[in-house]
């Protein structure tokens, strides 16, 4: 036995005897490694202690919860047994006032839901573990207000073969109470006992808080909501009820349940329920703020592309060569920005694709051409009303490019898809001039200014008899003007300026040569006007210059044209000539030296195909500057 | 509107949604676990 102060076992410092039961004596040490304090349990040899101490030890060297004293050490001493655990300080709850409004409901609450978790995990152990023995003597409420079970002496390990090891009267459910007066009666048991017992004996410390009155284990309690004046909730007591039902088929199966129950408890209290009403209104609010924030943002992006498809859009449409709007229109359709707005807009993919076309179609490129056209069709919308203009203008880039047969299926296309009968005869017309027809082309061709109100058939119908007249330019001449009359387009002006100077530079005409270079100027002056024009506009517009005998205009016009197209013979041969006319025959003799020389560069092909009157015309002033 | 208010306006509202459910969050988690003490 030991003794106050003693140092057992070298470690433990024993200050002073705390308690005495029937099975065990309790003492205070001093851990002097841990520098904390234990408790010592001694266990009395010969009275059941040896094996009561193993399953004690047993079980709690297992468990590890704050809720639990935790065991250390398992000691002999001679014929004494000892165990260390440590030392919970505090107050038992049986030493503490109970009755009605000792404990406010909040307390009763939290320590409940303390109980049932630390219940919950006992009965969950593998082994699960009964403590068997829960009564207010066996909880202490530690000085954070937390509280702690303690005294497993009569524990059991509910998967094993037990026999009862005695009860708490009171608290003891009905099951243990009957089950130890049968074995004390020498009786056999039909049942075990489980988790229900457990949940009987807390739920009977609660019981004995509240109302100060201990229960009575032989008969059922007046249940707690049938006291009057109890100052607890009625779900509470009823909750409570339930654990302490006497038929244990009616308590909860488990602490995990009546902790469920517990928390639901919580769902019913004013507080909580304004918790969770503030709790939806602030992510309602959040999500609304955040929700509108992103569709803001998104709509900035949506209108930012929006935006930059309309510049690019516009730039391309204002493209004054063609090269550059075939380069602007092909990244305008393979942007990936722009894909969206084009799948909404088919028109303006149309209009885009037609535009390209369009654009092909002036770089002679005709099989291009085809391919934007037949790709326009398919994007334009079937109700869009200038249908008929693409049909037409897809004709007459397959007629052009002698894919007269392809032509004619599109002619009967658009007969099928409801074309107008102008706009089938201004694709009969285009397939007459493509093949050479040319009485059928201007016939169709006027059929079609007769009836038709629609410009945009109208002009390129006088350009299908135009381009059939090709070799007439004075017949040529009123339909490319009747053309100017509906748009004065780039294309129109300089077919039309051309004509005028092929009319000039004809004997047939000679009288009226001044009155044609005059037009073929006027044509090509329109056409320079433009932001950034063509140099073949500029050599163009010098040669109507030089024609109308305006050499310094000339010269003026070809210093840019010069510096766009230095290697193109005719702007040195027309610089050279304009310097003859007047006098500067320095500046002549390196124009045309060098127009020689751009000339000399020229493949044979492109030589056999210059203009004769101009090199003979060069030949001539080499000759005189003896060059 | 033009691309820049639209993202500015964004921007704000997703600010404010953001420190709006943040702030409120903070404050409920200490007021629940407040009455978590109390019992709740």
């Amino acid at each position: 036995m030991v003794q106050q102060n003693e140092l057992f076992h070298g470690t433990y410092r024993v200050l002073q005897q705390i308690g005495q039961g029937g099975t065990a004596a309790v003492y205070l040490a001093y851990h002097l490694r841990l520098q904390k304090y234990v408790v010592l349990k001694r266990i009395f040899v010969g009275q059941q202690g040896l094996e009561q101490l193993r399953v004690e030890t047993d079980v709690l060297k297992n468990l590890h919860h704050p809720c639990l004293p935790q065991v250390y050490d398992f000691l002999y001493d001679g014929p004494e047994v000892y165990t260390v655990m440590d030392y919970v300080e505090g107050t038992a709850l049986g030493d503490l006032p109970a009755g009605p409004g000792q404990w406010p409901e909040a307390q009763i609450l939290r320590w409940l839901r303390q109980m049932c978790e630390v219940l919950d995990y006992l009965h969950t152990r593998k082994p699960p573990v009964l403590h068997s023995d829960i009564k207010p003597d066996n909880i202490i409420r530690t000085p954070s207000g937390q509280l702690c079970l303690i005294d497993f002496n009569i524990s059991l390990d509910a998967t094993r073969p037990w026999k009862i090891m005695g009860y708490s009267e009171n608290f003891a459910s009905p099951e243990q109470a009957a089950m130890a007066a049968a074995v004390m009666r020498g009786q056999p048991v039909g049942y075990a006992l489980d988790a229900r017992t457990d949940l009987y004996s807390m739920a009977a410390t609660f019981y004995y808080l509240m109302t100060g009155i201990p229960p009575d284990a032989t008969r059922p309690v007046t249940p707690l909501s049938a006291i009057a004046g109890l100052p607890y909730s009625p779900a509470l007591c009823a909750v409570l009820d339930r654990a302490m039902a006497w038929d244990r088929t009616r308590r909860y199966a488990s602490a995990r349940r009546m902790l469920t129950a517990l928390d639901r408890l919580k769902r019913q209290d004013a507080r909580y329920r304004k918790y969770v009403a503030l709790q939806g209104a602030s992510w309602l609010c959040g999500a609304l703020l955040v929700a509108a924030g992103l569709f803001c943002m998104v709509r900035g992006v949506q209108e930012g592309r929006r935006l930059a498809y309309r510049q690019a859009y516009d730039a391309f449409f204002a493209a004054a060569q063609p090269q550059q709007a075939l380069q602007q229109g092909v990244e305008l359709l393979q942007d990936a920005r722009f894909r969206g707005i084009l799948q909404d807009q088919p028109r303006d993919k149309a209009l885009i694709l037609h535009a390209l076309g369009d654009s092909c179609y002036a770089m002679d490129d005709l099989g291009g051409a085809q391919g934007y056209y037949a790709q326009a069709l398919e994007a334009l919308p079937p109700s869009a009303p200038d249908r008929d203009v693409y049909y037409l203008d897809y004709a007459i880039a397959l007629g052009e490019d002698g894919r007269l047969q392809q032509a004619g299926r599109i002619l009967e296309q658009a007969r099928a898809a409801g074309a107008s009968a102008p706009a089938c005869a201004a694709i009969q017309a285009s397939l007459a001039g493509a093949a050479g027809d040319k009485t059928t082309c201007l016939d169709e061709a006027q059929a079609v200014l007769d009836e038709s109100a629609d410009t945009a058939l109208c002009l390129r119908v006088c350009l299908v008899a135009a381009q059939a007249l090709a070799d007439d330019p004075a017949a040529q001449v009123p339909w490319l003007e009747r053309a100017r009359q509906y748009e004065a387009q780039p294309r129109v002006l300089r077919q039309l300026g051309a004509a005028y100077a092929a009319l000039a530079g004809q004997q047939a005409f000679a009288d009226q040569q001044r009155q044609y270079a005059q037009k073929a100027l006027d044509c090509f002056v329109a056409l320079c006007g433009a932001a950034d024009p063509a140099p073949e506009d500029r050599l163009n517009c010098a040669i109507a210059y030089y024609m109308l005998g305006r050499y310094e205009d000339c010269l003026q016009q070809l210093a840019p044209c010069e510096r766009e197209w230095p290697e193109e013979y005719r702007v040195q041969a027309y610089m050279a000539l304009a310097c003859y006319a007047l006098g500067d025959n320095d500046g002549a003799a390196v124009h045309c030296s060098s127009a020689l020389r751009s000339f000399s560069a020229l493949s044979r092909q492109e030589r056999d195909a210059a203009d004769t009157a101009l090199i003979t015309e060069l030949g001539r002033l080499q000759r005189v500057l003896n060059i | 509107m033009e691309p820049r208010t639209w993202f500015i306006v964004g921007g704000c509202l997703l600010a404010a949604g953001a420190g709006f459910l943040l702030v409120t969050q903070i404050l409920l988690l200490r007021w629940i676990r407040e009455w978590r003490k109390e019992g709740l």
